[in-house]
C-alpha cells in the first residue's frame, strides 16, 4: 500500500558480532538503541509505540523478550509487540500503528544470537511439519531444489550465481567460488549466508513534524508490501517470487528507477529472483550495504536492509532508496520497503 | 555452568553452557492432508482438483493464491518426473539413510504440482531434471509421507517391467489397515551453547564465591538482584555492581504441594520471593528447614550455602534459606 502520510525513518543503528563477545540479548542490543535514539534527537519518553522481533527457536530461550524489555523505553507503558519473526515485519507493524495515529514515535528492534549449534536445523522446522519435515531436510536443501530450477531455467549458469558471491564476499573471485566443492548442489558454501553471528538494529519512525524537527535528513517512507506464498513448495514457481512481484507492483516499482535497492537473499540465486521480481527500470547501486552473504544474523538481516535504504537518503543523497526483506523458505515472505528523500 | 571462551584481557570470560530443546509434538492431521496420508497408508497417492482443474500433490483445502476451496479428490500415479533435486552427500542422523540419497519435487503422473520426497540413486550422476522414478513403498505402513521409502529410477526397457501407474503395491502384512485417529509425531530436538551474558556471568560467578551480588542503578540508585543491563525503571545502564547480604525478608511465598518436572526437591516445599539486606527488589528461592506450616510473610531468612567443594557459578550454590534464629 502507498499513502500520504508523513512517516519518516529518523534514526538506524546496527550493529553485527562475527564472533560472540559473551554478550547477553540485552547487552547486544543496549549501545544499538541508543545509537539509533540519539541519530533520531528524539528521547526515550518521546517513543509511543516499541516494536521488537527476535528468534526464541533460534537462540533456544523461551520467553527471552523479558530480558531486552530493561533496555526498550517500555516504563512508563507504552505499547510493545514483539514477533518471532523478521525485524522488518515489525517495522511494518510500527509503521501501521504511527498511520492510525497511535503515537508520534515508534522505535523498532530486532536482534539474536547464534545460540543454535546448527542454524540450518532451526530454519527447517518452518517446513510443513506433516508432508516435508519428517524427511528431515535443511534449509539449505530446500534452497538448492531452488536453485536448481532456476538453473533449469535456463536464465541463469552456475557462473552468474559466483559472480553475486564474488561482488558479495571480498576478496573471492568467480573462478574461486566454482572451484569449491558443494555443500547441496548447484549451492556451494560461499553462495549460503553466514548465518554463526549475532547481530542487533534498531530504527526509529516518527510522524511529521517530529521528522522534520529531528537530526539529519528524514528518509520518508513511500510505502511498504508485505506478502506471503503458500507454504506448499511443490506448488511454487520457484523460479520466480511472485510475493515480490506483486509488492513490487503495487508499489509503483515495476519499471521505475531506484537509485539503490538493498536485496536480503541468504542464498546467491534468490538475489538475481529478487532484482528481477522488482522489475525496476533501472537500479543505481545495487547492495552497496555489502548484502547478507558475508553476514546474515537471523531475523535482523532484513530491518538493516531497510536501514541500509534509509542511510542511503539521510546520508548519500539518494532520492529513491528500496529495502528488501524475506523470510521463510525459498522467499516465501517478501517485504519491500521504499524510501524517498521528498515526502 | 561452565567457564570458557576468550574475551578482553583482566575481564572474566563470560559463562557458557549446553542446552537441549527437546519437545515431542503429537500433531492431529484433519482435511485434505489426513486424506493423503490415509491414502499412503493404502500404497495409494490422491490429490485435490482446484477450480482451474489443476490437480494438486500433495492436496490442499484451498487454492493458496485464490483462497477457493478444491473440489474432489483424485488419485494420482505413484511415478513420475523429478522437477528439481538436490543431492546429500554425507545423510545426517535424522535421515536415517545410510547411504547418500537425493532430495527432489517429484511431479506426479496425473498432477500439476510437485511432491517433496528422496530419490535414491548410486551418485549425483544418476540424478537429473526431467528423470522419471517411481515410488519404493514401506511394506509396513503407518500414514507417513515415509510410507515411501523413496523413490527410485524407472528402470530402463529391457530391465523387468515396472507395475502400471496408479496400481496400489502389494500389501504387506499389517500393512492394509485403515490408520485411525492419524498423527504425526514430530521430535524437535536442538541444542544450543546458551550464554546468559557479561552482567549475569558476573553474578552467578560470584555465587561459586558464596557472595551475592546487585547492581545499583547510577541514576535512580536502586539495587536489584540480580543486576540488570539497564535499570527498568529509568533505562539507565550500565549498573554499578555492589554487595548484598546473604539475609532477607520473606516478601511473599507459595508451598508447593504436587512435584515438579525436572525439580529434585520433595514435596512439600515453600517457594518464596525475598528480599535481601541492601536489594530493592526481591528475587525467588526454595526455602527450607522449618515446616512449611510455619512459613509467614516478614520472617527474616538466610542464605544456606552448599559445600565448599559443590560451589559453582549457579543458584544452586545457595542451597535454601533457612530461618534466622530469634
Amino acid at each position: 500500500m502507498t499513502v500520504e502520510h508523513r512517516i519518516a525513518v529518523v534514526g538506524f543503528a546496527s550493529r553485527i558480532l562475527h564472533a560472540s563477545d559473551g554478550s547477553s540479548d540485552a547487552e547486544l542490543l543496549a549501545p544499538v538503541v541508543d545509537e539509533a535514539l540519539a541519530a533520531s534527537g528524539l528521547d526515550r519518553a518521546g517513543i509511543g509505540v516499541v516494536c521488537t522481533a527476535s528468534s526464541e527457536l533460534g537462540s533456544g530461550i523461551v520467553g527471552s523478550v523479558m530480558e531486552v524489555y530493561d533496555v526498550l523505553p517500555c516504563w512508563p507503558p507504552v505499547t510493545h509487540t514483539h514477533l518471532e519473526g523478521e525485524g522488518a515485519f515489525a517495522l511494518y507493524e510500527a509503521w501501521v500503528r504511527l498511520l492510525a495515529g497511535e503515537a508520534d514515535a515508534a522505535l523498532v528492534c530486532a536482534y539474536s544470537r547464534p545460540l543454535a549449534r546448527d542454524l540450518s536445523q532451526v530454519l527447517a522446522l518452518q517446513l510443513d511439519p506433516y508432508l516435508v519435515a519428517p524427511l528431515a531436510p535443511r534449509s539449505y536443501h530446500v534452497a538448492a531444489l531452488q536453485a536448481r530450477a532456476l538453473l533449469d531455467s535456463g536464465r541463469y549458469a552456475e557462473r552468474d550465481l559466483a559472480a553475486v558471491v564474488s561482488a558479495r564476499r571480498t576478496g573471492l573471485t568467480p573462478g574461486a567460488v566454482l572451484a569449491q566443492p558443494y555443500v547441496a548442489p548447484p549451492l556451494r558454501e560461499p553462495d549460503c549466508s553466514t548465518t554463526e553471528c549475532a547481530g542487533a538494529a534498531a530504527l526509529v519512525l516518527a510522524v511529521d513534524p517530529p521528522a522534520s524537527g529531528a537530526a539529519g535528513q528524514p528518509a520518508w517512507i513511500a510505502g511498504i508490501d508485505h506478502r506471503v506464498e503458500t507454504s506448499a513448495l511443490g506448488m511454487r514457481d520457484l523460479t520466480r517470487s511472485v510475493s515480490t512481484e506483486a509488492a513490487s507492483a503495487g508499489l509503483g516499482l515495476r519499471g521505475s528507477v531506484i537509485d539503490v535497492l538493498e536485496v536480503h537473499a541468504p542464498y546467491s540465486h534468490q538475489e538475481l529472483i529478487v532484482v528481477d521480481a522488482i522489475g525496476a527500470r533501472r537500479v543505481g547501486a545495487l547492495n552497496p550495504s555489502g548484502g547478507v552473504l558475508p553476514a546474515d544474523p537471523l531475523g535482523v538481516s532484513g530491518l538493516i536492509r531497510i536501514g541500509a535504504a534509509a542511510s542511503a537518503v539521510s546520508r548519500d543523497g539518494a532520492h529513491r532508496a528500496v529495502g528488501h526483506a524475506t523470510n521463510g523458505p525459498c522467499l516465501q515472505q517478501n517485504l519491500l520497503c521504499v524510501l524517498e528523500s521528498h515526502r | 555452568m561452565r567457564e570458557r571462551g576468550s574475551t578482553s584481557p583482566g575481564a572474566p570470560a563470560p559463562l557458557r553452557a549446553p542446552h537441549v530443546l527437546d519437545i515431542t509434538y503429537r500433531r492431529g492431521v484433519g482435511g485434505s492432508c489426513e486424506r493423503f496420508l490415509a491414502g499412503l497408508a493404502r500404497g495409494e497417492v490422491w490429490g485435490s482438483r482446484a477450480a482451474d482443474g489443476r490437480v494438486i500433490v500433495p492436496p490442499v483445502d484451498h487454492d493458496p493464491v485464490t483462497g477457493a476451496a478444491t473440489g474432489e479428490f483424485v488419485r494420482v500415479a505413484d511415478s513420475g518426473v523429478v522437477r528439481s533435486w538436490t543431492w546429500v552427500a554425507t545423510p545426517l542422523p535424522e535421515h536415517r539413510r545410510d547411504r547418500p540419497f537425493a532430495f527432489a519435487l517429484i511431479q506426479l503422473d496425473g498432477a500439476d504440482t510437485s511432491l517433496f520426497h528422496v530419490v535414491e540413486v548410486d551418485d549425483p550422476a544418476g540424478m537429473a531434471t526431467g528423470m522419471r522414478v517411481r515410488a519404493d513403498w514401506h511394506g509396513t505402513r503407518s500414514g507417513s509421507v515415509r510410507d515411501i521409502r523413496t523413490f527410485l529410477p524407472v528402470q530402463l526397457p529391457g530391465r523387468p517391467a515396472d507395475r502400471p501407474p496408479g496400481q496400489a503395491p502389494a500389501a504387506a502384512p499389517g500393512g492394509a489397515s485403515e490408520p485411525e485417529n492419524l498423527a504425526v509425531v514430530s521430535e524437535v530436538r536442538v541444542s544450543y551453547t546458551y550464554e546468559p551474558g557479561l552482567t549475569l556471568s558476573g553474578f552467578l560467578r560470584a555465587l561459586g564465591e558464596r557472595r551475592i551480588e546487585g547492581g545499583r542503578c547510577p541514576s535512580c540508585t536502586k539495587v536489584y538482584v540480580p543486576p540488570r543491563v539497564r535499570c527498568p525503571a529509568c533505562g539507565t545502564g550500565p549498573m554499578t555492581s555492589v554487595p548484598v547480604g546473604d539475609r532477607g525478608t520473606i516478601v511473599s511465598y507459595t508451598v508447593v504441594h504436587l512435584p515438579v518436572a525436572g525439580e529434585s526437591t520433595e514435596p512439600p516445599f515453600a517457594w518464596a520471593w525475598i528480599q535481601l539486606d541492601g536489594a530493592d527488589v526481591p528475587f525467588a528461592h526454595l526455602l527450607g528447614g522449618m515446616p512449611v506450616t510455619d512459613v509467614c510473610v516478614g520472617q527474616r531468612v538466610r542464605a544456606v550455602w552448599v559445600a565448599g567443594d559443590r560451589l559453582a557459578p549457579t543458584w544452586e550454590s545457595i542451597s535454601h534459606f533457612a530461618p534466622v534464629p530469634p
